[in-house]
């Protein structure tokens, strides 16, 4: 009894040892940004309009090379906007903050996100896209800075660079780091004053028959179960 | 030899029970299986009949009382068709999926909202992808949407069934897709129409 009770124990400590790991390298896992643009900017099948968006990988040890966006509203919660599938790229120098490469684009077309590194890694993720999108030639590395809004004082101090050469059409970008909300929701529109029902929730679509169907068949495992043991037990005294 | 009686009489009364469970959920089935059958067939007729007599452009539209069937949901791509029936009561729910009253109707411009029941019509829900069509087939014509975004909302999140630009159709059923009892959240699919 020791034993299976040691054992026991030696398994629940190494799964929550092994919780706490993964919790602890989440962000190293899933190389988790957040980045705000000032600016609409695309990525491949979509223009990101100015606002706060979460870039992360997918939980994939199979393919490292797929890139899922959120949008983050100003309660933090986060909305999928986008998944991507991107080549590797590669810096020379190991990069000690966030870079995010931008491609030209045409006057008044968004900037095109080119590549994005996570910091301490060589191998970034490159945006491949289609040839009705293509990217134009020369590309320019813009970690630019643009100080926080107000609204939003209780974020750790992000690591902010200021690009030299930045241009009018240049989005700024501010890369932070934080701890997420897993909940996501959306934000309506502030104008649209006519919520359907705004006295109640959504609909219950819970559903009853898997429960029943489980209710059932537990109920007849247990009937048949107690009938086999009162048959076990009548032999049992007619032998003794 | 008391024992083994009362073994007896439990082990009876537990397989009545399960069995009383078994055809509850037989029952459920069938009379879902009718009603999207009669649904099925009205819809035919009533398409069959408007190809005969078309109506006339400002012919007044049907009004929808609690439990008419609005229409027919297809999702070609997951293989889901499932007849829609007006209301999202529990009643509505077992039949088929519900259209969310005070939501736009098909003919109208805004948000059309329709639920149903993430165990039955609804599992495939959880395979859908954006840019996925969804066609929703009424005695009046045949609307295509296409899937432009998913998300997790709570119950009382009903803000995603407002009117928006580019939201034209709002899929509501609970999540987590696999979770025994009420689940505490609601899976969300959003959709613009393409014609």
């Amino acid at each position: 009894m020791t034993i299976k009770f040691n054992r026991f124990l030696l398994i629940a400590c190494m799964a929550l040892i092994g919780l706490s790991i993964k919790t602890a390298r989440a962000d190293e896992w899933d190389k988790e940004m957040i980045l705000k643009f000032s600016t609409p900017v695309q990525v491949p099948g979509k223009v990101l309009q100015p606002g706060k968006y979460v870039f992360r990988l997918a939980d994939s040890s199979s393919n490292r090379n797929i890139v899922q966006i959120f949008s983050v509203d100003e309660n933090g919660k986060q909305k999928f906007v986008s998944m991507i599938e991107t080549v590797p790229d590669f810096l020379t120098q190991t990069p000690d903050k966030p870079i995010v490469q931008f491609a030209e684009r045409h006057i008044g077309d968004p900037e095109a996100i080119k590549s994005w590194f996570y910091p301490g890694d060589n191998y970034g993720w490159h945006f491949v896209y289609p040839k009705s999108e293509q990217l134009e030639s020369a590309s320019l590395v813009v970690p630019p800075a643009a100080p926080a809004p107000a609204a939003e004082p209780a974020l750790p101090e992000p690591p902010i660079e200021t690009a030299e050469e930045t241009t009018d059409e240049t989005p700024v970008v501010i890369i932070e780091k934080e701890t997420f909300i897993s909940q996501v929701a959306f934000a309506p529109d502030p104008a649209d004053d006519d919520l359907p029902g705004a006295d109640r929730v959504l609909p219950e679509t819970a559903g009853h028959s898997a429960a029943f169907l489980l209710a059932g068949i537990a109920s007849i495992g247990a009937g048949l179960f107690a009938l086999s043991l009162s048959l076990r037990k009548a032999q049992s005294s007619v032998n003794r | 030899m008391q024992k083994p009686r009362l073994l007896i009489c439990l082990g009876g009364a537990l397989i009545l029970g399960g069995a009383a469970f078994l055809a509850s959920c037989y029952w459920m089935q069938r009379v879902a299986t009718r009603a999207q059958q009669d649904a099925q067939n009205w819809l035919n007729r009533s398409v069959s009949d408007r190809h005969a007599v078309p109506a006339a452009p400002n012919a007044p539209h049907r009004r929808l009382n609690h439990g008419d069937v609005v229409g027919r949901l297809t999702i070609p791509r997951l293989n889901l068709s499932v007849m829609v029936f007006e209301g999202d009561d529990a009643a509505i729910l077992k039949r088929g999926a519900g259209h969310i009253p005070a939501t736009s109707l098909p003919r109208e411009n805004g948000n059309l909202g329709i639920a149903a029941h993430r165990d039955s019509y609804f599992r495939p829900l959880r395979l859908i992808r954006p840019r996925d069509i969804i066609e929703f087939t009424t005695p009046d014509g045949v609307s295509r949407y296409t899937v432009t975004d998913t998300e997790i909302v709570r119950p009382s999140d009903v803000q995603v069934l407002a009117k928006a630009p580019g939201r034209d159709l709002t899929l509501v059923t609970c999540y987590p897709f696999y979770y025994l009892g009420s689940a505490p959240e609601r899976w969300i699919v959003h959709a613009k129409k393409v014609a």
